[in-house]
C-alpha cells in the first residue's frame, strides 16, 4: 500500500537522467572503487601483516624481545593513526606525486589509502596474534622451534580466523577511504557522488552511489564472515 | 643425566625467589616426580630444564653440558632432544591430529614421506590411529594429552618433561595417561620428569621424587631409599599407614 507513495516520492527526488547515461557512470565509478579497494587492501596486508608480526614478537615479553624497536614502531604507527584520513590525503600529495608521477586518478589514490590503512591493520594483526594461546607458542619453542617456526606454525595459522576478520574490517574501512579519496580527484563512487550529487544536485546519481556502496560493504562483510566461519568451524 | 646445581630463579619485581638453591640429580632412565603445592616453584623448575625459563643463578647440566651456556642454535638442538607435555595440552587447533604430531619432525627437517611413516607409528603407540584426521577440538582431554605425548616423542627425545600433564584430567583418564607414560618408558629408553601436585601420580609411576616447598628443595632421591627413611616427608605423605607401607614394600621387592 505504501509502494505507490514511495514511487511518487522517489520520482520527485530523482531527476530525469536517462538510465543509459546513469548506468555507465555508476558502473565505471564502481569499477574504479573496486580497483582502489582491492589493490589498497592487498598493499595494506603486504605492509601491515609483517609489521604487525614484528610489533608482536618485538614486545618486551615477546619471542624476539626488542623493546626499543617495539617502542619506535609503536610510536610511528600511532602517529599514522592519529591523522584524520582527509588530512593525510592532502598531506601526502607530494609523496604520491613522487612515486606515481601524478596525484589524479584511482591509481594515485591507492597510495594515501594504503598509508592511511596499514598502521590500523598492523594493530589489528598485533591484537590477533596476542589472542593466540601462549602455551602454543611455548610448545613450538619446547620442540626446538625458531622464531620463524613460531610465526609460521603457531602464530599465523592459529590467528587466521581473527586475521581474516581483520582484513574484512579493513576492506570495509577502505571502501570509506576510497570514497574520501574522490575529494582529491581519486575517482570512484566518492568522486561521482561529489561531482553529481553535491555539485550538480543530481539525486539520482547520489542515491545510486549510496546503494552501490551499501551493497559493496554488505558483500565484503558477508564473504568475510563466511570465510571466518568456514575456518573456525572445525577448530 | 640431568643435574641441577644450586639453581635459583627470581622473577623481576618479585619479593622472594621462585626457586632457591636447588641441587638434584635425575638419573638416566628414571621416572622422576617433583611434588609440590601450587606456588612451590615446580613449573618454574621444569621450565628451567629446557630453558623456557632462564634461571637467575646456578647451572642446568644435561648430558655433561651446561645448557645455560649454549648459543641459540645449540639450545634449539638440545630442545629437540627434550620433549615436553603440558597441563593444557597446547595443541595447534588449526591442525589435525596427524599434523600436530608432525610439527617437531617438520622443525627437525624430516622429509615428508618419513614424517608420515613416523606419525602413523606414534599414533599407533598412543592408541589414536583412528583419530589422525580429527581436530583437537573434537577430542576429549585424555585424547588430547595422548596427542601431546605422541608429539613430544616425535623427534625421538631422550627426556620427556611433563608439566602437570594429568592435572586437567579426571582420575580414570589420569590413570590411563600414566599407564601410557609407563608403557612408553618401558618401550623407549626415556627419562621422564613429572611435576605434579598429585601424590597419586608419584605413587603410581615414579621411582624417584623430590619435594619442593616455597621454592626450596625439601628432599630428593630414589623412592626406595626415601621410603625407608622414617624422617622423610615424602614417606609420611606416601605411606600414611601400615597397609600402604606393606604394599610399597611388596612392589619394591623388600
Amino acid at each position: 500500500m505504501h509502494s505507490g507513495l514511495v514511487t511518487t516520492l522517489f520520482a520527485g527526488m530523482l531527476g530525469n537522467t536517462p538510465w543509459d547515461t546513469l548506468w555507465p557512470l555508476v558502473w565505471n565509478a564502481t569499477l574504479e572503487t573496486l580497483y582502489m579497494v582491492v589493490l589498497a587492501t592487498l598493499f595494506t596486508v603486504l605492509i601491515g601483516l609483517p609489521l604487525g608480526v614484528v610489533l608482536f614478537i618485538s614486545r618486551p615479553s615477546g619471542i624476539v624481545a626488542m623493546p626499543r624497536l617495539h617502542a619506535v614502531l609503536g610510536a610511528v604507527i600511532n602517529i599514522g593513526r592519529s591523522l584524520p584520513f582527509v588530512v593525510l590525503l592532502v598531506a601526502l600529495i607530494p609523496f604520491t606525486r613522487l612515486i606515481i608521477g601524478t596525484t589524479l586518478g584511482s591509481t594515485a589514490a591507492i597510495v594515501p589509502i594504503t598509508i592511511g590503512a596499514f598502521p590500523f591493520f598492523a594493530r589489528i594483526v598485533e591484537a590477533a596474534l596476542d589472542e593466540v594461546d601462549k602455551g602454543r607458542i611455548e610448545a613450538i619453542l619446547s620442540m626446538g622451534g625458531s622464531a620463524r617456526h613460531v610465526i609460521t606454525k603457531a602464530l599465523l595459522p592459529e590467528a587466521l580466523p581473527a586475521l581474516l576478520a581483520g582484513i574484512t574490517l579493513t576492506m570495509v574501512m577502505l571502501i570509506g577511504f576510497s570514497s574520501m579519496a574522490g575529494v582529491i580527484g581519486g575517482g570512484g563512487l566518492g568522486d561521482l557522488a561529489i561531482r553529481y550529487g553535491y555539485q550538480r544536485f543530481n539525486n539520482q546519481v547520489m542515491i545510486a552511489t549510496v546503494v552501490v556502496l551499501i551493497v559493496l560493504v554488505q558483500g565484503v562483510q558477508s564473504v568475510g564472515n563466511r570465510l571466518v566461519r568456514a575456518l573456525a568451524h572445525r577448530r | 643425566m640431568i643435574a641441577l646445581e644450586s639453581l635459583g630463579k627470581t622473577y623481576p619485581g618479585a619479593s622472594r625467589p621462585a626457586l632457591q638453591d636447588i641441587s638434584l640429580n635425575i638419573e638416566d632412565g628414571a621416572i622422576y616426580g617433583i611434588l609440590g603445592r601450587s606456588g612451590a616453584g615446580k613449573s618454574t623448575l621444569i621450565r628451567c630444564l629446557n630453558l623456557l625459563e632462564r634461571p637467575s643463578s646456578g647451572r642446568v647440566i644435561i648430558d655433561s653440558r651446561d645448557i645455560t651456556q649454549l648459543d641459540p642454535a645449540e639450545l634449539r638442538a638440545q630442545r629437540r632432544r627434550t620433549g615436553m607435555i603440558f597441563q593444557q595440552f597446547n595443541l595447534l587447533h588449526a591442525r589435525n591430529v596427524a599434523a600436530n604430531v608432525a610439527v617437531p619432525l617438520e622443525i627437525a627437517g624430516v622429509p615428508r614421506r618419513e614424517r608420515a611413516r613416523r606419525v602413523a607409528e606414534l599414533l599407533d603407540l598412543v592408541g589414536l590411529s583412528d583419530k589422525s584426521q580429527a581436530f583437537p577440538s573434537q577430542l576429549s582431554g585424555g585424547q588430547k594429552q595422548r596427542v601431546g605425548i605422541a608429539r613430544a616423542l616425535a623427534a625421538g627425545p631422550r627426556y620427556l618433561l611433563c608439566d602437570e600433564a594429568t592435572s586437567a584430567l579426571d582420575p580414570e583418564t589420569t590413570a590411563s595417561v600414566l599407564a601410557l607414560l609407563n608403557d612408553i618408558h618401558n618401550k623407549l629408553a626415556l627419562t621422564i620428569v613429572i611435576i605434579t601436585h598429585e601424590l597419586e601420580v608419584v605413587k603410581a609411576i615414579c621411582d624417584s621424587a623430590a619435594l619442593l616447598e616455597h621454592g626450596r628443595l625439601v628432599e630428593s632421591g630414589r623412592l626406595s631409599t626415601l621410603l625407608r627413611t622414617p624422617s622423610s616427608r615424602l614417606r609420611q605423605a606416601l605411606l600414611p599407614d601400615r597397609a600402604a607401607e606393606q604394599a610399597f614394600l611388596r612392589r619394591h621387592g623388600a
